[in-house]
């Protein structure tokens, strides 16, 4: 199990936010128009402030990773040998306190992610996804395309364990995302249609957001196969990584340690991995 | 005496005209998303999908019950970003079995001017972390969140 050191760097904000109405709509407003706003803006606020998470730690509030990082607790696979055209991986539900970010956004998730290892960019990973504010969390498909283009996907899910799954149909050339084996969505042209790099991950964007389940609960992503030669093969884990985070756009640095996250094997399953916050 | 049933039925005239003009203006709103209802803005749908104007029927939720049903999912993202709504029959094509969008009535939120973070796989690169626009779609009848879409 790896450790790494690293530095602490400086934080660098993300962009500002827009707020209110949009410009081209204030002209049209009338005073009762006006109170009309007024009021779902309290009906939202309201909402924003019963869906607040609890701290989860000193540190929970308002801290992001520096330089818009991302901690993690995650198993890889980077070289599986030959292309696979698809992942899936069962994982468990939880419903996270994904904490609050400066900029808003706050996030926590659990994926499973196949991408081309030859490459500087572009995965699929199909999971769960919580955002700030979200009430629970939904089923998410990720695109990243080969040119650094982002399409995602989420929907509803129930607070139950499901087997998320992405793979690449030669066919209509679209790689189809799954939720317990259900077709919802699919995406083509994003630049690749095979990949090497295997991973399992728990991610947040936020100081200490939760990934997994919080100590001593584990959250379980298990049965991580990737689909090559007409049938899904395990993954064999080959690094698991922990308490720490990486600069987005610098690949492998880290920029912070910290032990608030743990990650294991569930027994002598290869394919499998335990996540955790504490 | 004459004169002031005159100017009664005038004050009526007045009051029900600007009560009517106020309904239309909220009507507009509902239809359109406040925008023009004959039209769709280009950004008001995701560029793949195939959407035009519904007009309101029976049983269809309001603009302001789409928004509320979508902040139980989105509460900080219809906060922070500039909010649009749309009542629209839509075809998407990328959307498959129960979440299979065709020819459906909705109401389509679109949410710009945000910095809507992806996730990152560890130990991979890129100089894209983040969206700024996100579309929810609620059922224009059960009010129920369908799907969201989040692209550039």
């Amino acid at each position: 199990m790896p450790w790494v050191t690293g530095a602490v760097v400086h934080a660098k904000p993300l962009g500002t936010l827009a707020a209110g109405p949009p410009a081209h709509l204030r002209p049209r407003l009338g005073a009762g128009l006006l109170a009309l706003v007024l009021v779902e803006s309290v009906a939202v606020a309201s909402l924003v402030a019963a869906t607040a998470p609890a701290v989860l730690g000193v540190d929970c509030t308002g801290n992001a990773v520096p330089n818009n990082g991302r901690e993690y607790a995650l198993a890889q696979q980077p070289d599986i040998g030959n292309p696979a055209i698809g992942i899936q991986g069962t994982i468990q539900h939880t419903n996270p306190n994904v904490c609050t970010h400066p900029g808003g956004f706050a996030f926590s998730l659990a994926v499973v992610t196949l991408a081309p290892t030859t490459t500087a960019t572009g995965w699929v990973q199909p999971g769960w996804r919580k955002d700030e504010g979200d009430a629970e969390p939904s089923w998410v498909c990720e695109y990243h395309s080969t040119s650094d283009q982002n399409f995602i996907y989420q929907g509803p899910i129930s607070n139950f364990e499901h087997i998320y799954k992405i793979s690449y149909d030669s066919f209509d050339q679209l790689w189809d995302c799954f939720v317990d084996n259900v077709n919802v969505v699919s995406k083509g042209n994003i630049g690749f249609t095979s990949g090497d790099f295997v991973n399992s991950q728990g991610e947040s964007n936020v100081r200490y957001g939760q990934i997994g389940r919080v100590d001593p609960g584990r959250l379980l992503i298990h049965n991580v196969n990737y689909l090559r030669g007409g049938s899904w093969k395990a993954a064999v884990f080959v690094d698991y990584v922990h308490t720490e985070c990486q600069f987005i756009g610098t690949p492998n640095q880290v920029c912070f340690i910290d032990t608030h996250y743990g990650v294991d094997q569930d027994g002598n399953f290869d394919s499998n991995l335990r996540i955790w916050t504490w | 005496m004459v004169e002031n049933a005159i100017r009664r039925v005038a004050l009526v005239a007045v009051v029900t005209g600007l009560l009517v003009a106020a309904a239309g203006c909220r009507v507009a709103g509902s239809v359109g998303g406040n925008t023009d209802s004959a039209a769709l803005p280009a950004d008001a749908v995701p560029a793949d999908v195939v959407a035009s104007v519904a007009p309101p029927a029976e049983g269809m939720i309001s603009r302001d019950e789409a928004i509320s049903a979508a902040a139980k999912q989105y509460s900080t993202l219809l906060r922070d970003g500039n909010v649009a709504a749309y009542l629209v029959v839509a075809t998407d094509p990328s959307t498959r079995g129960p979440v299979e969008i065709t020819d459906r009535a909705l109401w389509v939120l679109h949410v710009s001017g945000v910095a809507y973070p992806i996730s990152v796989p560890y130990g991979r690169s890129t100089e894209s972390d983040s969206v700024s626009n996100g579309w929810i779609y609620i059922d224009a009848y059960t009010g129920k969140w369908l799907l969201s879409r989040f692209e550039d």
